[in-house]
């Protein structure tokens, strides 16, 4: 039982115990208590718990932490664009790894990439990437896994157990393929809705457009 | 303007922070020695002229059901073998067992407990179903158990376990072997490890969870999995058993694990280990068994193998001198036609080990009730009349 197991663990009651509307707090934190405690004696149901969580990684961590915040408090640890971002990103790399290691793909073994000695360069590569793209929680998030990497938190030394595990990767695939099951409906439905529209004729004496009218409407 | 630069500085401080904190890790992944060799073993009693060949039975334990026997030479010239037994494989009664053979007088202590189901699931703080195939590895830095926790389901949700020991007497508690990305569950241990140049240990590693495959684990000193090399193949090939022939060259035999009747495969590295080159069948039948082989003085190779399509009533041994592309025929170490069901006619799971004096040791099951302990030496094997000829 690792600290990530602790965390994930607790974040996974919280954001799952039932709430009641007056204090929508009250019960996750006593049902984490309850958990922590039950944890901590050791017993044969938390033996199983633990075998079925596997070595959860830092970006699901991060995403269970911020689901609780989200259910409990009300208030959020990531931006909306920050959670798809990690969400897409562990559904890729949830993709590209275990097909492989599965043994549906022999050609390939992408994890041994994640033996690499330059493997946590390229993720914090990737992390300088996301700070100048403003997502600054997604870095933060990239910072604490090489930070687990470095203190070994897990029991792997592969930079890939940091960022990508089996539950968090399936939950994440299962919701990018409604993603891009959404995307497509829209875009096949997105003739019809124009073909309902009424067409206006051009006119030759229309106003011309005002000045910025493109530009997004500020946040 | 003052916010701009506040921004730039935060996210310059933030980008030298990820990339400070990356450094740790690749110079700790970094190995001087990154090529590393095999490292053979010392080679006495080369002049042996006399042909030698022994066989008993290891002590027995009283379980119902033993299997998958390993053998190892500690330091001090005794001998350790290891083995499984409870009322059936994957039970969850079964336990690691453990005897001795002094050097010196050549008698085998009684057989004690070495791990079990209960002690493993305390010491990881996991659900264990069931412990089995243990291999040992012992050399003058110690003796390792490596063995297999079945945390749910059959063996193929299973992980792999270790444990060390400075003596062969008192051992460090349990440990996960971290080998598999998918919750560390369907990977399984059979096959000898081997030591590298460098320290680490080359451990053979085979996948069950939904597919087969092989693989090598490189092992460094504090036991963290530092690369896994697979031998590529579609096909259902387990339990690699590598034989270095060099430093650099090896091969490693495959047990064919389909329904169907295959043939012993192997696959060369040239690099020791790194890389492993497409499979390739050989002329040795078998279904679905386990096979070990050796390095004879000569340089020939030898397979200990199920010699049957079907069953594991015929256990053989078959010698190759151009690295496994031709073989002997097969000299059979036993071979069981009796009808009498009453027992497991099986004689399976061949391990097969060097001692320093130059002598081949081999423990295998014998009928799940046994596990019997072959010696010989390389002049028994040129004497043989079918292994003296190898290309026949």
């Amino acid at each position: 039982m690792t600290v990530i197991h602790f965390v994930v663990l607790a974040c996974a009651v919280a954001a799952f115990a039932p709430r009641s509307r007056r204090w929508p707090a009250a019960l996750p934190i006593a049902a984490v208590a309850v958990a922590v405690l039950f944890v901590l004696t050791g017993g044969r149901v938390s033996r199983t718990v633990v075998t079925l969580m596997g070595a959860p990684s830092i970006t699901t961590a991060a995403l269970l932490a911020d689901l609780a915040l989200r259910r409990s408090f009300g208030t959020s640890l990531l931006t909306s664009r920050e959670r798809s971002t990690m969400l897409w990103f562990l559904a890729a790399a949830a993709l590209a790894i275990y097909p492989a290691e599965l043994g549906f793909v022999t050609i390939v073994d992408p994890y041994r990439v994640g033996f690499l000695a330059g493997t946590p360069l390229v993720l914090a590569a990737l992390g300088v990437f996301l700070l100048f793209r403003r997502d600054y929680r997604t870095a933060a998030v990239a910072l604490l896994a090489l930070v687990a990497l470095d203190l070994r938190l897990l029991p792997s030394v592969n930079a890939f157990d940091y960022v990508v595990d089996p539950l968090g990767g399936i939950v994440a695939v299962g919701w990018a393929a409604l993603r891009a099951i959404k995307a497509a409906a829209s875009v096949l439905r997105a003739p019809k809705a124009a073909s309902r529209e009424p067409v206006i004729p051009e006119t030759p004496w229309a106003a011309p457009a005002a000045p910025g009218a493109d530009a997004p409407a500020a946040r | 303007m003052p916010q701009d630069r506040s921004r730039r500085l935060f996210t310059s401080i933030a980008a030298l922070a990820l990339v400070a904190a990356a450094v740790p890790a690749v110079v700790r992944s970094h190995r001087p020695t990154s090529s590393p060799q095999f490292v053979m073993p010392a080679r006495a009693g080369a002049s042996d002229t006399r042909p030698a060949y022994s066989s008993e039975f290891l002590p027995a334990t009283g379980a119902e059901s033993v299997h998958a026997a390993t053998l190892s030479q500690l330091a001090n010239g005794d001998l350790i073998a290891a083995w499984y037994g409870g009322s059936d494989e994957a039970a969850g009664d079964v336990m690691i067992y453990s005897a001795r053979c002094d050097h010196d007088s050549g008698r085998w202590s009684s057989p004690a407990v070495l791990e079990t189901r209960a002690h493993t699931e305390k010491a990881l703080g996991l659900h264990v179903k069931s412990v089995g195939n243990p291999v040992l590895f012992a050399d003058s830095h110690g003796v390792t158990l490596f063995y297999v926790s079945i945390l749910f389901g059959g063996w193929s949700g299973s992980s792999i376990s270790m444990k060390t020991s400075a003596d062969g007497v008192h051992w460090s508690p349990p440990r996960s072997v971290y080998t598999s990305p998918f919750m560390n569950v369907g990977m399984l241990v059979r096959g000898r490890p081997l030591r590298y140049s460098d320290g680490t240990v080359a451990l053979p590693i085979y996948h069950e969870l939904l597919r087969k495959w092989s693989a090598v684990a490189r092992i460094d000193e504090s036991g963290h999995v530092i690369d896994i090399v697979r031998i590529a193949d579609s096909r259902p090939l387990i339990q690699p058993w590598i034989v270095p022939f060099t430093g650099k060259r090896a091969v490693a035999l495959l047990r064919w694990s389909a329904p169907l009747p295959g043939c012993v495969t192997l696959a060369d590295s040239g690099d020791a280990g790194r890389n492993w080159s497409q499979t390739f069948g050989t002329r040795l039948v078998q279904r679905d068994s386990a096979v070990a082989g050796a390095l004879l003085r000569d340089g020939s190779l030898l397979a200990i193998y199920n010699n049957s399509a079907w069953d594991r009533r015929d256990l053989s041994m078959a010698r190759s001198t151009d690295g496994g592309i031709h073989w002997s025929r097969p000299h059979p170490l036993e071979r069981d036609t009796n009808p009498d069901q009453s027992v497991r006619r099986e004689y399976s799971y061949p391990y097969v080990f060097q001692t320093a004096d130059g002598l081949y040791h081999v423990v295998y099951t014998w009928q799940r009730t046994r596990i019997r302990h072959l010696t010989f030496n390389d002049s028994w094997v040129f004497h043989d009349a079918v292994l003296g000829k190898p290309s026949a």
